[in-house]
């Protein structure tokens, strides 16, 4: 991983340019139930550059692997998506037939699977299931010989740190880490432009967790695709993203570069998330974030985090740090209107009453 | 293949055959009845009356060695039974069961290894395609009465298709394997003779591939509903597989696993599955055969047949056990 220092240099550098690659806009996913609709993505908005890693982080049920999903059309009823564009470099997705999307995705949207699934097929070798996704990628008598194509299985197996003799392999003869490897080599097999990372290193320990983000920001850099990092390891957003989402009850709630979230986060979930991380030199107990994750068939009226909301409910421990925003704070409209996402700088995104007037 | 788990299955499966045989030699000794008397009873029955039947029987039983020790008995039966010698009917006297065996095995073996595949086939097709599309297809509306079906046994369906298609409206045959009183059949070299075969087997076996269709596809669906849900499958469409491929290799390919399990069990219960469709049907099969031999208390055939069906599962589990790790290959070649 690049050293800490080294990290916001590269993100600045690619701030600079302003080569977008993703454009999220008003995109709005809801799961159709017998409760009622449930809104789990609402109206999010977002754009990732060109060789950018963003995070996007949020409690369970915020909506964030429903997004995901969502952005390669690989979401199952009864969720539909009800709104919205997603662009792919120019390529309006959503409005892709079944074949187009299908040939967009590997191609130009990989998808890293969660590091707890079985994501490979038990009865066939390691090597059929990176063929496969290459294969029907190719336009039929431009597959190259067999000889060629185990040449390039064994190359992405030696990119992803893994033996060329692993392509003999069934899934089950596999460890966790490797089994995940096997996914970066399959996902990068035909060097996407985009690369979903829906918590690749969950259910790993540490140690293996830290060499798969290392071969991912790896190939990363080497084929400078884009790469959205799902998860809620804030530890692992602050090392490897350069901007970073927050989610809060299928909402957007805060968009900003990394080491700005972290230095100076706006949104008051995002303060509270960031103050109930550990740190190494403030002995103390750590403070969470009470309540619970509201329901989604009814959300609250207005804001959705005001029912927990630290300033709305002039939290004692907050009232230091807040004392001159809340003044100005009318919070008779956190309980009427539901705050839009706005920009408050370039690329500094945050859907609060508390920044009304900087808007 | 590692050869002491060939070795070990090939050993558990002769010991399997010799529990059988044991068994078989047995059961029908329990019953007590003396097959030579209920033959001399019957015969006294048909000619009205018999002289000396107890004389007779004491006289066949010495000859044929049924007075002997019990233990001799078997010992002399196991010495046939490895030379495949499966001695000779009393009813059918002077046939032996091998010839018997050999005149009805294969209309059996035909009849049932032809509606198993069908049924398999089209069943697990059937069941497969219906999860995957998971919209209202003709096959939705093919689905309740299959499922109807399959609780009605085979035998009672067949006694209904009789009724319709042979009797009211004599589009096929009441009973036989093929007409009968041709000169020269049965001859399998003429195509009209087993045009003649098939015209007959017809009824039969859409009696069992009807009724067996909708366990195939039920067990089927349920195999499709667990595997749709696999990450693997999700995967898959990440990937950006065609539907063709996930339907065929990700999905049928992994719900096939248990079917294949249950094909092979079903496979040794062929001979006993058709008994009763054998006897609706007059089928010319081991059926009617072993329907026949029990109440007369024919012991080599009721013990022949036995045999055969115990020998035929037996087989099909080892072919099972030798070929599953070729299929499934979590599955190793272990000791176990």
């Amino acid at each position: 991983m690049t050293t800490a220092e080294a990290v916001p240099e590269t993100a600045l550098d690619r701030r600079r340019t302003d080569d977008v690659l993703l454009e999220v806009e008003n995109l709005r996913v809801y799961y159709d139930t017998d409760a009622g609709q449930v809104k789990a993505v609402d109206d999010v908005s977002f754009t990732l550059r060109r060789g950018e890693r963003m995070g996007l982080v949020g409690e369970s049920g915020s909506g964030k692997t429903t997004m995901a999903m969502a952005l390669m059309r690989l979401h199952k009823p009864p969720a539909v998506i009800a709104g919205g564009t997603v662009t792919l470099d120019g390529v309006k997705l959503l409005d892709l037939n079944d074949e187009e999307m299908r040939q967009t995705r590997l191609r130009d949207i990989a998808l890293v699977p969660q590091g707890a699934m079985n994501s490979l097929n038990p009865v066939y070798r390691v090597r059929d299931q990176i063929v496969d996704g290459i294969k029907h990628h190719t336009p039929k008598g431009e597959m190259p010989g067999k000889e060629v194509v185990n040449e390039r299985v064994y190359e992405l197996l030696n990119s992803v740190g893994l033996d060329g003799n692993v392509a003999d392999m069934y899934p089950h003869e596999l460890s966790g880490g490797m089994k995940q490897r096997v996914a970066l080599a399959v996902a990068t097999s035909l060097r996407p432009k985009m690369i979903l990372a829906d918590e690749p290193t969950s259910a790993l320990d540490v140690v293996v967790q830290r060499q798969i983000m290392l071969t991912l920001e790896q190939l990363q850099q080497e084929m400078q695709a884009s790469v959205l990092l799902v998860g809620h390891d804030m530890g692992l957003m602050a090392q490897f993203a350069d901007v970073l989402g927050v989610m809060y009850a299928g909402h957007l709630v805060e968009f900003a570069p990394i080491a700005e979230i972290f230095e100076d986060p706006k949104h008051p979930y995002t303060k509270k998330l960031i103050s109930s991380l550990p740190d190494i030199q403030v002995k103390g107990t750590f403070t969470g974030i009470e309540g619970l994750p509201p329901t989604l068939v009814v959300p609250p009226p207005g804001c959705r985090f005001h029912p927990r909301c630290p300033i709305y409910n002039d939290d004692e421990d907050f009232r230091g740090e807040f004392v001159d925003l809340r003044g100005s704070l009318d919070t008779g409209l956190c309980t009427t209107v539901d705050p839009p996402l706005k920009e408050m700088e370039p690329r500094r995104w945050v859907a609060c009453h508390l920044y009304e007037g900087d808007a | 293949m590692p050869w002491n788990y060939i070795l070990s299955r090939v050993a558990m499966f002769f010991v399997t055959i010799f529990i059988a045989s044991t068994i078989v030699f047995f059961l029908p000794r329990i019953s007590g009845q003396n097959p030579l008397e209920e033959k001399l009873l019957e015969e006294a029955a048909r000619g009205g009356f018999l002289e000396d039947t107890d004389e007779m029987v004491a006289a066949f039983d010495e000859k044929y060695g049924f007075n002997d020790p019990l233990w001799e008995q078997y010992v002399k039966f196991m010495v046939d039974i490895v030379q495949f010698d499966l001695g000779r009917s009393i009813f059918n006297w002077p046939k032996t069961v091998n010839q018997l065996l050999a005149e009805t095995i294969m209309w059996t073996l035909a009849l049932g290894l032809l509606t198993l595949v069908f049924a398999f086939v089209i069943g697990s097709l059937m069941g497969a395609v219906l999860e995957w599309k998971r919209q209202k297809t003709f096959l939705m509306v093919l689905l309740s009465p299959v499922l109807t079906l399959s609780a009605v046994p085979y035998y009672l369906f067949g006694l209904v298709l009789l009724l319709a298609f042979s009797f009211v409206w004599s589009i096929f045959p009441l009973f036989g394997g093929y007409s009968r009183g041709i000169a020269g059949w049965p001859d399998w070299s003429n195509w009209s003779f087993i045009g003649n075969v098939l015209w007959h087997a017809t009824l039969p076996a859409l009696s069992v591939v009807l009724v067996s269709l909708g366990g195939w596809a039920m067990g089927m669906r349920g195999m499709m509903v667990t595997t749709k849900g696999e990450d693997y499958m999700l995967q898959a469409e990440a990937k950006g597989l065609p539907d063709r491929v996930m339907f065929l290799r990700y999905g049928i390919r992994n719900a096939l696993l248990p079917q294949l399990t249950g094909l092979a069990l079903q496979l040794g219960l062929i001979v006993s599955g058709l008994v009763l469709v054998e006897v609706v049907f007059s089928y010319p099969g081991v059926g009617g055969l072993l329907v026949q031999a029990i109440p007369r208390s024919d012991h080599a055939v009721i013990q022949g047949i036995v045999f055969v069906l115990a020998l035929g599962t037996a087989l099909a589990t080892l072919i099972l056990d030798l070929i599953y790790p070729l299929v499934d290959a979590r599955i190793k070649y272990s000791q176990g």
